[in-house]
């Protein structure tokens, strides 16, 4: 029922029922974007079915300039914009259009007073026509809310009386297009076609309101079973009106060879019928290879050849070498090894072949065209035979702008493909040419193509091959900052190796730099890279440090860590970590705790108190070390001395309360006194319950439903009492029964009951 | 001897309480947009004595990052008399993949099928929800038909069942609603090039339903629709809807490569698409041998509410499977 549901209701190909991922990858090496100009990318290949129609451009300017022609330029242009686009503008976004048409627009305007008028009465007009036309925008309503019959016809009625009174033509002919919009949107198509007829159809000149309102004609034709007249008329809005052709576009699709033959039939010139060709052969699903070769015979190598090439190149692209895993180039280096290509099976690499033939009869029909070298080259490079694509390459060096920019990520991509390592001489070549190709001095190893990301995957999975993962997590977009997240004390160690290599390649060193996220020029680096090996030494033994401090054991390490570093890495402490609260506070808690910490002065003092304790059994002393072992934690507010990033969604980084309740259980043993010993038992039964939510993070069942963070925030009593249950039954309330049995009559255990809403819970239901 | 005269007698006692069983109810499904019932499947429901319709009111899926209701029926001549109407809602898996508030769709669902009840002057006793959803989504959907259940009133809610879902409702889970439909069809590699009948296929459906107890009450769904399967460059490509194979078989530039197996010869214009060169089609039908095969073993399915339905209802489909030949299918459940 779901494949039919989709088959009855849209006839249009089926996708893949799995789940949809929305971080697909595909990778562009043939960019279309380079290649070509933005005007024709609804034709442009991608793999999102969404992508192109979302995207594109749209060309609203045009209109724009065409009324700023009419105003002479002598309107607030800003305000115009809103008006005509309903966008939002820096100024106008939230002022409705009907007050800037009566207030703004033409203010300050030395256009005579007729011709405000007239202008202002149109664009009211047109406005509530909108109204009219504003099904689509209301997908909620089984009706949706626009103006009724009799509404409807009121304001034809006055949209045709206003169009006998208008003299300018630039109003008359928008006027007529509103009247074609407006039979078309009140279900009346016979009269929609007929007032196009009467004003448009014997027009001398074809401006851009023509072709608007023959976009509408061919909607009409299409609606009333004239298909072979209203797919002609989208293939010349097409053709000539590029602010339609989204719309054209998306409406030519021929569904019968007979209404392709009465189409067909009905282009005079061979550039018609090769429009015919190249707009069913770009559409989606369909292999171009056929109406292509049509194409060629018509008209030869025509622009629409080439992006319709471009488009099934980037198709086997996409189909390919995209992937959904982390790990795509080990399929591609399969496919390789198993079909001698870079294509998943035999299908795509017949028809791949196909393609190469055709393109190879091109290219040596027109050596003079880069376009087609490249075509051959890449088509080369997919089936595997590399040497071809070399030579192919090599026999046309001498390409301009975007092609050679193509011509160069092939070599780039083939160079790679070819070797299983890479002296540093070929690393440092290959640094460069990422870093020119793309653009990419500042290493952000992005682009939105994604042809960057795969010459970086391909050098990754090589890396990963030799052994050398540390690399192949650079190339393979890694960030310090994400590790930051979640440091480990190995990683460390190997990053500081890795830094203290004697000589790094470029490629190494570009690496570094994204990893880093250093944004500096890639020329300060490439030939000078003390400084961005010595910062991110820094910055991984500050990493260090902070590991390093998790174990009491070591803090004197740590300390000699930060000690060593440049003075910026210390910071003062906004928090005083030894106090402590009953209730539990990370984000501006009151009253704001004062301190003269530092970091170096607080590890300092940790290791004194730690002496202390040890050598004296000072419960205060244990006490005060568990409250900063709990406030460094993710709970407590001087998280930031122990982590770098704290997420709001789930526990990250130093989150495990162990050593606070190690600390907290010292201070109860040694307490002098039964309200001490109280203050100490209630703050192990706050470690201890964030020790419950560790174990629950830790053991949640993969399917349940899952926000990353085991949060009680906004259950429901039922959700809380199954909570209360869950942690007494997991042995985690030890410390709150021990509260109640040995130190209930305790005047602190009188006020944590009172402010602690978990003990009170607890207590009342033992 | 003795323990034979008992054998005896559990197995009158069997017969009888089989012999008393309900006649099993026939339904069909309705799954175009427009609703006009021709003679032909009037016959085919006064034939079979159904009285109830599930028609799709609306498909519900993502359209430029948002959920919305797409291909909503129409009634051009009201709904039909005498029948009863079970509005059924398919729901696309992505729809709950994406960030929308399954429960604020729900609301936005659910009013827009009330929109549809008041336009026509319904008041359904039953609501079908049809969502292939995985483990991705269950939780969304899931809430999507909690939050359902709190505004149906006592209307019931009702929800499809995949095979799988059967097999496995503990990893799968079950949705929650008051009764389910399983659909006993579409249990093959319908991805596949390779795959001989993904529609219907007992040696793997039967595999489904061994030794299964659902939590729910479960009417059968038995497909009778029929369809060609277009695959281009090793993918499927599209489905197209067809009665039958004769248009295949006649079609020259299709090769025939096997029993229900076809590869394009050259482009061209088929059923309203456009065939590439090398594209590889495959017909599916259901067999009737094996839907009678199936109805009887559907009939052992623990916790069966008595329900037969087909899908979809529809000319063609119904010259190709008689309401004679579904009134046997329904004494064999």
């Amino acid at each position: 029922m779901a494949v039919f549901s989709l088959l009855l209701a849209l006839p249009r190909p089926a996708y893949a029922c799995g789940p949809v991922d929305e971080s697909y990858h595909y990778f562009n090496l043939f960019v279309p974007e380079w290649l070509f100009g933005q005007e024709y990318s609804p034709v442009f290949y991608t793999a999102s079915g969404y992508h192109n129609i979302w995207s594109s451009p749209d060309y609203s300017g045009d209109n724009i300039e065409a009324w700023m022609d009419f105003f002479r330029s002598d309107v607030d242009g800003e305000a115009l914009e809103r008006v005509l686009t309903g966008r939002y503008t820096e100024n106008f976004g939230g002022v409705e259009r009907e007050a800037l048409i009566r207030s703004v627009l033409f203010k300050n305007s030395k256009l005579p007073t007729g011709q405000v008028k007239a202008s202002q009465d149109y664009l009211l007009t047109a406005l509530e026509i909108e109204k009219l036309a504003d099904a689509a925008n209301q997908p909620w309503a089984y009706e949706p809310d626009t103006l009724s019959r009799e509404e409807a016809g009121a304001l034809i009625g006055r949209l045709e009386k206003a169009m006998e009174k208008e003299s300018h033509p630039f109003l008359q002919e928008r006027y007529a297009f509103q009247l074609v919009k407006s039979y078309r949107h009140n279900g009346q198509p016979a009269k929609a076609i007929e007032a196009f007829n009467h004003y448009f159809k014997e027009a001398k000149t074809q401006s851009l309101i023509y072709y608007w309102a023959l976009d509408h004609l061919a909607g009409l034709q299409l609606m009333q079973g004239d298909t072979a007249r209203g797919y002609y008329h989208f293939l010349t809005v097409f053709k000539a009106c590029r602010s339609r052709r989204h719309s054209a576009y998306y409406s030519f699709n021929i569904p019968s060879q007979k209404a392709w033959d009465a189409t067909y039939a009905l282009c005079q010139d061979p550039e018609d019928k090769a429009l015919v060709h190249f707009l069913r052969g770009s559409k989606d699903g369909v292999l171009g290879l056929h109406d292509g070769e049509e194409i060629f015979s018509l008209v030869g190598n025509h622009e629409w050849l080439r992006l319709l090439m471009a488009r099934e190149v980037n198709k086997l692209e996409s189909l390919n070498l995209s992937y959904f895993s982390d790990e795509p180039i080990d399929a591609l280096f399969g496919n390789l090894e198993m079909n001698g290509n870079l294509l998943q099976n035999r299908e795509n690499a017949e028809y791949a072949g196909r393609l190469l033939q055709f393109a190879s009869t091109v290219y040596y029909n027109h050596r003079e065209d880069s376009f087609w070298a490249l075509t051959k080259a890449y088509l080369e490079l997919l089936m595997g035979r590399f040497d071809s694509s070399k030579m192919t390459l090599e026999d046309n060096p001498e390409m301009k702008g975007a092609y050679d920019k193509v011509r160069r990520e092939i070599a780039l991509a083939l160079f790679i493909l070819e070797r299983k390592a890479f002296s540093p001489e070929e690393e440092g070549y290959i640094a460069g040419e990422i870093v020119d190709i793309f653009d990419d001095g500042q290493a952000s190893f992005y682009t939105d193509r994604n042809n960057e990301e795969f010459i970086l995957d391909l050098l990754a999975h090589k890396a990963r091959q030799r052994g050398d993962l540390l690399l192949a997590g650079f190339l393979g977009r890694e960030l310090l900052s994400d590790f930051k997240a979640g440091p480990r004390m190995s990683r460390v160690d190997s990053l500081l190796g890795f830094i203290r290599r004697p000589e790094h390649s470029g490629l190494e060193l570009l690496a570094l730099k994204h990893y880093m996220g250093n944004r500096a020029p890639w020329g300060d680096h490439r030939d000078n890279p003390a400084s961005l090996l010595e910062k991110m030494e820094a910055d991984v033994l500050d990493i260090k440090g902070v590991l390093l401090m998790r174990d009491p054991g070591r803090l004197e390490e740590a300390l000699a860590i930060f000690e060593a570093l440049p003075p910026e890495y210390d910071f003062a402490l906004e928090h005083n970590p030894f106090n402590m609260n009953i209730k539990d506070c990370v984000w501006d808690c009151p009253p704001r705790t004062l301190t003269s910490y530092t970091r170096i002065t607080l590890v300092r003092k940790l290791i004194e108190m730690r002496d202390i304790a040890r050598n004296t059994n000072s419960a205060t002393d244990y006490y005060l070390l568990g409250n900063a072992y709990y406030n460094m934690s993710y709970f407590g507010p001087a998280y930031y001395v122990m982590n770098y990033f704290r997420s709001g969604s789930y526990y990250s980084g130093y989150w495990d309360n162990g050593q606070a309740l190690a600390y907290y259980q010292k201070a109860l043993q040694y307490a002098p006194d039964a309200e001490s010993a109280a203050r100490y038992c209630f703050m192990a039964a706050k470690a201890e319950q964030n020790l419950f939510f560790k174990y629950m993070t830790e053991n949640q069942r993969a399917d349940d439903y899952w926000w990353g963070k085991y949060t009680i925030d906004d259950w429901g009593p039922e959700g809380y009492a199954q909570f209360q249950k869950d942690i007494k039954e997991l042995g985690y309330r030890k410390y709150f029964e021990r509260l109640a049995t040995e130190y209930g009559d305790t005047e602190y255990y009188r006020r944590a009951v009172r402010e602690c809403k978990y003990l009170e819970y607890y207590v009342g239901r033992r | 001897m003795q323990q034979s005269n008992h054998a005896t007698i559990f197995l009158l006692l069997l017969t009888l309480l089989s012999c008393s069983r309900p006649e099993p109810e026939a339904g069909f499904y309705y799954w175009k947009s427009t609703f006009e019932l021709s003679e032909t499947e009037r016959q085919a429901l006064d034939t079979l004595g159904a009285r109830r319709l599930y028609v799709k009111f609306f498909d519900l899926d993502v359209e430029g990052g948002a959920a919305a209701p797409k291909a909503p029926v129409r009634f051009p001549e009201g709904p039909p008399e005498g029948l009863e109407i079970v509005p059924c809602v398919f729901i696309t898996n992505r729809t709950f993949q994406g960030d929308h508030n399954p429960e604020a769709l729900a609301e936005q669902a659910w009013d827009y099928l009330q929109q549809v009840n008041r336009r026509y002057g319904l008041a359904p006793a039953e609501y079908q929800f049809d969502c292939d959803w995985s483990p991705s989504t269950r939780q969304a959907y899931f809430a999507f038909l909690e939050r359902i259940n709190r505004l149906k009133g006592g209307a019931a809610a009702s929800a499809t069942i995949r095979l799988h879902q059967y097999r496995y409702p503990d990893q799968t889970g079950v949705p929650p609603v008051d009764k389910g439909t399983l659909m006993y069809y579409n249990m093959g590699d319908i991805e596949g090039v390779q795959e001989s009948n993904s529609l219907l296929n007992n040696e793997k459906g039967f595999a489904y339903l061994a030794e299964t107890t659902y939590p729910l009450p479960l009417d059968v769904a038995l497909p009778i629709f029929s369809w060609a399967l277009a695959y281009r460059l090793g993918s499927l490509a599209f489905i197209i809807n067809l009665p039958g194979q004769e248009a295949l078989d006649k079609e020259p530039r299709l090769e025939k490569s096997g029993g229900q197996a076809y590869k394009a010869t050259e482009n061209f214009y088929f059923e309203g698409y456009y065939l590439n060169e090398g594209d590889r089609l495959r017909f599916e039908y259901p067999d009737r041998e094996d839907l009678e095969a199936a109805a009887v073993r559907l009939r052992k399915i623990r916790s069966p509410s008595g329900r037969i339905l087909f899908f979809h209802l529809d000319e063609p489909l119904i010259d190709n499977y008689p309401a004679d030949f579904l009134s046997r299918l329904v004494g064999r459940f």
